[in-house]
């Protein structure tokens, strides 16, 4: 038998297949309870399909069974990890459906919470990216910092989590005494922190070679899967609905739009670094606008009741374009509610982004997108 | 004010508890609450006029074009289900603006019509410009898929028919999204109820005992 038939013979035995992989729902890495099915030839991924919904509550079946000002808490429970910013968008689309106008200290007391809650979002996406990728430390020091904001929260709205001070035509109570300065000493040691983080990462060789051309999505296939936030911004698009179809007071604040070059995991990185020093900008110069007066509209119906009709309002929560659909019949429950949420978008990505790159590279790609599964089952 | 807002129902003990006030305030009162409401819902509808690519949609799918109106200073366009595909189409590739993003696409049930409102929610990136489409969908009808348009529509349409029951023809891979695959009934149509368990599927699934009539439930089992 000659040498090559042997070899033949061998190769035969030892063939190669395709190798089915089943990555979580419990696995550490996708935030939450996301399966993944890949499909693997070697080490790269040739095929993939996330398998969602462990989460799935109801919420938007369940407000259609409660009203107007009932509605509110379940909004905090879809993103927990950026509460406020999930509230703030429900309590807006009634507004706008009812013609309310909140007094300008509600407005500005509404955006100082809301960037506070971007910086602890994205110091979350931060912090189990990098740990993700293998940087203990980044998460340790993130947390570390995101507790400062949790304890602003707690003295705020009395909670951590499911922070919740909201309503529909203001706030329900004002800011505790010694706010200001909390988020000002907040503000003023924020830079060199944020910049300490920044040290270890952005010439990190390992770090590098885990984000820089991993995940790539061009500008075209970004707009096409409907991409917003960072990961629309990382591929080169200067959009954000802050600056689109301003809300509250944006318009009066002075901010910059971060954007990306290239599209990879690294550029998204960047992006969310930088937006989390514009939103320290916001925060401070809120601050130090603040206005004197009240913080609850003086005509809000006790009996919410938007007149019959169909409402889109969506804001720029910290994953991307947050909308939320309200079809009123004029009573007090909403006929339809839908969430328009940026994560369960973002995620189907996933598989534009993964399929021919290597295994590992998921991981990172599933950091990269910044999920929570709480938003994405609803 | 507060008083002026209530339900008729609640009002009723309110008047009680104030009967000392002169009696020719009241309907006063009763006219402030009528008035503002009533101006509120006339107002915020109106025809869309003088709006170039409204013109255009119109003048295009002349009378597949039920009605385009204008409500809180959204832009909505009401459609015949056997031509919206081709509208969505022009609005993606050859109207101006383009609208290259489908920011979401949704379904509303309306039980008494036995059918569905299909709801696309578009936007040009480029002039930050939205547009709102609207269909209706009767119960047994489908309803042509989108995804060659835009992909965000895969998971989007999948989401519809998993939780209204939706056809779409055409699509890549529609199967149910959020709930498991085995799953009976939309959860999203109004017969649904709200509060509901499928035994059958519990029992299957997640392999969880029955418990006896007469089981003890102090949490001491064998």
């Amino acid at each position: 038998m000659s040498e090559l038939a042997k070899y033949n013979e061998v190769a035969e035995e030892f063939a190669t297949e395709e190798l089915v992989l089943n990555m979580g729902p419990q696995h550490p890495s996708t935030h939450g309870v996301l399966r993944v099915v890949l499909k693997l030839d070697g080490e790269i991924v040739t095929d993939l399909d996330c398998d969602i919904g462990y989460l799935h509550r109801g919420v938007e079946k369940i407000c259609e069974h409660r009203t107007y000002a009932m509605i509110a808490p379940y909004f905090d429970r879809t993103d927990y990890v950026a509460a406020v910013s999930n509230g703030l968008c429900y309590v807006e689309t009634v507004e706008k459906a009812m013609g309310i106008e909140v007094p300008p200290r509600a407005q500005y007391l509404r955006v100082a919470l809301t960037e506070l809650s971007r910086i602890s979002s994205h110091l979350l996406w931060l912090g189990t990216h990098a740990m993700d990728v293998g940087a203990m430390t980044i998460f340790l020091w993130a947390f570390r910092e995101r507790e400062e904001i949790l304890k602003i929260f707690e003295n705020f709205f009395g909670a951590r989590l499911t922070c919740h001070a909201f309503r529909i035509g203001g706030m329900s109570y004002d800011a505790y005494e010694g706010f200001e300065q909390e988020v000002k000493q907040f503000c003023d040691r924020f830079p060199t922190r944020l910049a300490e983080m920044e040290q270890m990462l952005n010439s990190n060789r390992i770090w590098l070679s885990r984000t820089v051309g991993v995940g790539i999505i061009s500008a075209e296939d970004a707009i096409d899967l409907g991409l917003t936030g960072a990961c629309l911004r990382g591929s080169g698009i200067e959009w954000d609905i802050r600056k689109a179809h301003p809300y509250e007071c944006y318009s009066e604040l002075e901010f910059d739009i971060p954007y990306g070059e290239n599209g990879d995991t690294y550029d998204r990185y960047l992006v969310r670094m930088e937006e989390m020093r514009q939103a320290r900008r916001i925060v401070i110069q809120t601050i130090d606008k603040l206005p004197t007066g009240a913080v609850t509209a003086a005509r809000v119906p006790k009996v919410l009741k938007p007149p019959a009709g169909d409402y889109y309002h969506s804001n720029e929560s910290p994953k991307g374009e947050l909308g939320i659909y309200l079809v009123s019949d004029g009573s007090t429950q909403p006929v339809r509610l839908r969430i328009r949420p940026p994560c369960f978008v973002n995620l189907q990505a996933l598989k534009k982004m993964c399929v021919g790159r290597l295994y590992a590279d998921v991981v990172a790609v599933i950091g990269t997108l910044d999920i929570v599964l709480g938003e994405v089952d609803r | 004010m507060a008083d002026e807002e209530k339900n008729p129902q609640e009002k009723a003990p309110a008047e009680k508890a104030t009967e000392t006030k002169p009696a020719a305030e009241k309907p006063k009162a009763e006219q402030k609450v009528v008035a503002p409401r009533k101006a509120a819902v006339s107002a915020a509808i109106s025809e869309i006029s003088g709006d170039s690519l409204i013109d255009s949609v119109k003048e295009r799918f002349g009378s597949a074009v039920v009605e385009a109106i204008e409500l809180c200073q959204q832009q909505i366009v009401r459609v015949t289900k056997d031509r919206v595909y081709e509208l969505l189409g022009y609005l993606r590739h050859s109207s101006t603006p383009k609208f290259n993003m489908l920011t979401d696409l949704t379904s509303v049930h309306l039980a008494e019509k036995r059918s569905f409102e299909i709801i696309y929610q578009l936007y040009a990136l480029k002039q930050s410009r939205r547009l709102r489409i609207k269909t209706e969908v009767s119960e047994d009808e489908s309803i042509h898929s989108v995804v060659s348009l835009w992909s965000t529509a895969d998971w989007l349409e999948r989401e519809v028919y998993d939780l209204f029951g939706v056809r779409f023809i055409d699509h890549p891979d529609l199967r149910r999204i959020l709930l498991p695959a085995g799953w009976v009934g939309h959860p999203l149509r109004k017969e649904y109820p709200l509060e509901y368990q499928d035994n059958d599927w519990v029992k299957e699934n997640l392999k969880i005992r029955e418990l006896a009539e007469d089981a003890d439930y102090t949490g001491k089992f064998e």
